[in-house]
C-alpha cells in the first residue's frame, strides 16, 4: 500500500491524517468546500517546520510531506491504494460520497469508513467495491488511543482483509477484526453500562452527580454522563440509535434515547452548548451513603461483565484481546476477563 | 526521575510560549498563564500532542503517549499554565507518571 487519501478534516479526519504523516505513505487530504485548504497547508507546513527544528523529522521526510495535495478536488484520490472517509456520521452523505468516489479512484482502491455507527455493507458503492469496502474505526485522539475496530462485510474479500491487516500493524495499531453482526463492540459496550447507569438514576439509586463520581472512581477515567456531553448528545443519539434499531430489546434502551431525544429538542447539545446532562461549569460534586455505594458498584460491574461476555462471545474473541481491547478504549488498567 | 531546575522551567515555558504564538497566529505579549487553549486560542489536541512529541525528543523522554493521555484523561488541561505543568510533571517523572495518582 503505497498511498492513502483521508477524506474529511474534522477531529478524526485530522487525527487520522497527522498520525499517519509520521510513517511512509504517499498522503492525500480531500476536504469539504467550507474548509480553508490554505490555512491547513500552513498549519502543515510549520508543524513540519518546527519537527525538523526540534529533530523529530527528517528534512527529506519532511519535504515529502510538503507535497501533500490538500484539496476540495476528488479526482485527487484517484491513484490511491485505501481512502478513509471521516465525514460527519450521516448515512446519506457517507453512501453519496463512496458512489461519487467509485467513479474516480482506481478499481483496485480499498473504501474504509470510520464511521462509529454505521455498517460498511450499507455504504458499498456497488458489486466491484463490495469486497473493498470496510470499516476502520479510529477512536479519538487517534495518536494516543491504540485500537482500531476493523469491520468487514459478508462480501470483504480475503486479499482485503489482508492489505488492511497489514497496513494497521505497519502504522502499530492493534485492531479488533470484526463482522458486521458484531460492528462497533466496544461502543456497544460502553452502550450498555451508560444505559444501566442511566435506568438506575432513573430509578433514583443516586443522582447523576453521584453516578458519574463512583463511575470515575471504580471503573473508568470518565464519568458516564459527562462522557456523553464530551462526545455530544446529538452524535450520542445517532449512534445510539444505530446500535439498537436491530436489537430484540429495543425497549430496554428507550428510556436512555428518549433522554438524549429530548436534550437535543432543548438544544442541550452537551459540552459543545455549554449544557447536556449537566450545566456547564459544573461543580460535579456529590457523595453517596456507603451501602448504596456498594449496591450501585455491585450492579454495574454485573452489568459490565456480562456485556463484555456477550460481547466477545458473539464476536469470537478470546478472553486477552478483549481485555487488550478494554483497557486502550477505556483507559484503565486491566481487563474484566 | 529528572530534577527539575529554573532553566527546565524557563525552557518549557519558553517552547510553549512561542509554539501557541505561531501556530495560532496570536502576538506572545496576548498570552499568559491563564490563557485557556481552547476558547481564548481556538487550540486543539493536535497542538497537545506536537508538544509532547518535541519534549519526548528534546529531554529524551522515555514516556509512552498512552500513558500521557491516560494521565490527562484524570488530569485534563485548560490554561497555558496547566499545560506547562503538566510538561514539567511528565518530564519530571516520565513512565512513572501515573504513579503520582496512587
Amino acid at each position: 500500500m503505497n498511498k492513502i487519501g483521508i477524506i474529511g478534516h474534522g477531529k478524526m479526519g485530522s487525527g487520522i491524517f497527522n498520525y499517519l504523516v509520521d510513517f511512509d505513505f504517499g498522503l492525500v487530504l480531500l476536504v469539504g468546500p467550507e474548509a480553508d485548504t490554505d490555512k491547513i497547508q500552513k498549519q502543515l507546513h510549520r508543524r513540519i517546520r518546527r519537527s525538523i527544528d526540534a529533530g523529530i523529522m527528517e528534512e527529506k521526510q519532511g519535504k515529502r510531506i510538503k507535497q501533500t495535495p490538500i484539496s476540495m478536488d476528488p479526482t485527487v484520490l484517484a491513484d490511491c491504494d485505501l481512502v478513509i472517509e471521516a465525514i460527519p456520521e450521516n448515512l446519506a452523505l457517507k453512501v453519496k460520497l463512496f458512489s461519487d468516489l467509485d467513479n474516480i479512484v482506481k478499481p483496485a482502491c480499498i473504501f474504509a469508513s470510520n464511521s462509529s455507527s454505521i455498517n460498511p455493507s450499507l455504504l458499498s458503492p456497488g458489486n466491484d467495491r463490495s469486497d473493498k469496502t470496510i470499516g476502520l474505526h479510529f477512536f479519538y485522539p487517534v495518536a494516543m488511543k491504540n485500537i482500531v475496530e476493523f469491520t468487514t462485510s459478508l462480501h470483504t474479500s480475503a486479499n482485503t482483509v489482508e492489505v488492511v491487516s497489514s497496513f494497521l500493524r505497519k502504522i502499530h495499531k492493534d485492531f479488533l477484526l470484526l463482522d458486521d453482526q458484531n460492528s462497533f463492540l466496544l461502543n456497544r459496550i460502553f452502550l450498555d453500562f451508560q444505559n444501566e447507569a442511566y435506568h438506575l438514576v432513573t430509578q433514583e439509586k443516586c443522582s447523576m452527580e453521584q453516578m458519574d463520581q463512583l463511575v470515575r472512581e471504580h471503573f473508568f477515567p470518565f464519568g458516564v454522563f459527562d462522557f456523553c456531553d464530551s462526545v455530544g448528545i446529538d452524535t450520542m443519539l445517532n449512534s445510539v440509535k444505530n446500535y439498537v434499531e436491530n436489537y430484540s430489546d429495543t425497549a430496554y434502551y428507550q428510556p436512555f434515547v428518549s433522554k438524549l431525544e429530548n436534550l437535543c429538542h432543548q438544544g442541550r447539545y452537551g459540552l459543545k452548548t455549554n449544557a447536556g446532562f449537566y450545566d456547564y461549569p459544573s461543580a460535579n460534586t456529590a457523595t453517596l451513603h456507603p451501602e448504596a455505594l456498594s449496591e450501585i458498584v455491585s450492579h454495574l460491574r454485573l452489568t459490565w461483565l456480562n456485556s463484555v461476555r456477550r460481547f466477545a462471545a458473539s464476536a469470537n474473541l478470546p478472553a486477552d484481546q478483549m481485555n487488550d481491547a478494554l483497557v486502550a478504549y477505556f483507559d484503565i488498567d486491566k481487563g474484566p476477563l | 526521575m529528572a530534577r527539575i531546575t529554573e532553566n527546565t522551567k524557563n525552557e518549557v515555558r519558553e517552547i510553549v510560549y512561542s509554539f501557541f504564538a505561531e501556530e495560532c497566529e496570536v502576538d506572545r505579549s496576548q498570552i499568559n498563564d491563564n490563557t485557556n487553549i481552547i476558547k481564548d486560542l481556538d487550540g486543539d489536541s493536535l497542538m497537545f500532542l506536537e508538544l509532547i512529541e518535541i519534549f519526548k525528543k528534546k529531554y529524551t523522554l522515555d514516556i509512552e503517549l498512552k500513558v500521557i493521555g491516560k494521565y490527562a484523561v484524570k488530569n485534563p488541561v485548560a490554561t497555558i499554565g496547566e499545560l506547562i505543568d503538566m510538561q514539567l510533571l511528565i518530564i519530571e517523572h516520565e513512565k512513572r507518571l501515573l504513579e503520582l495518582e496512587k
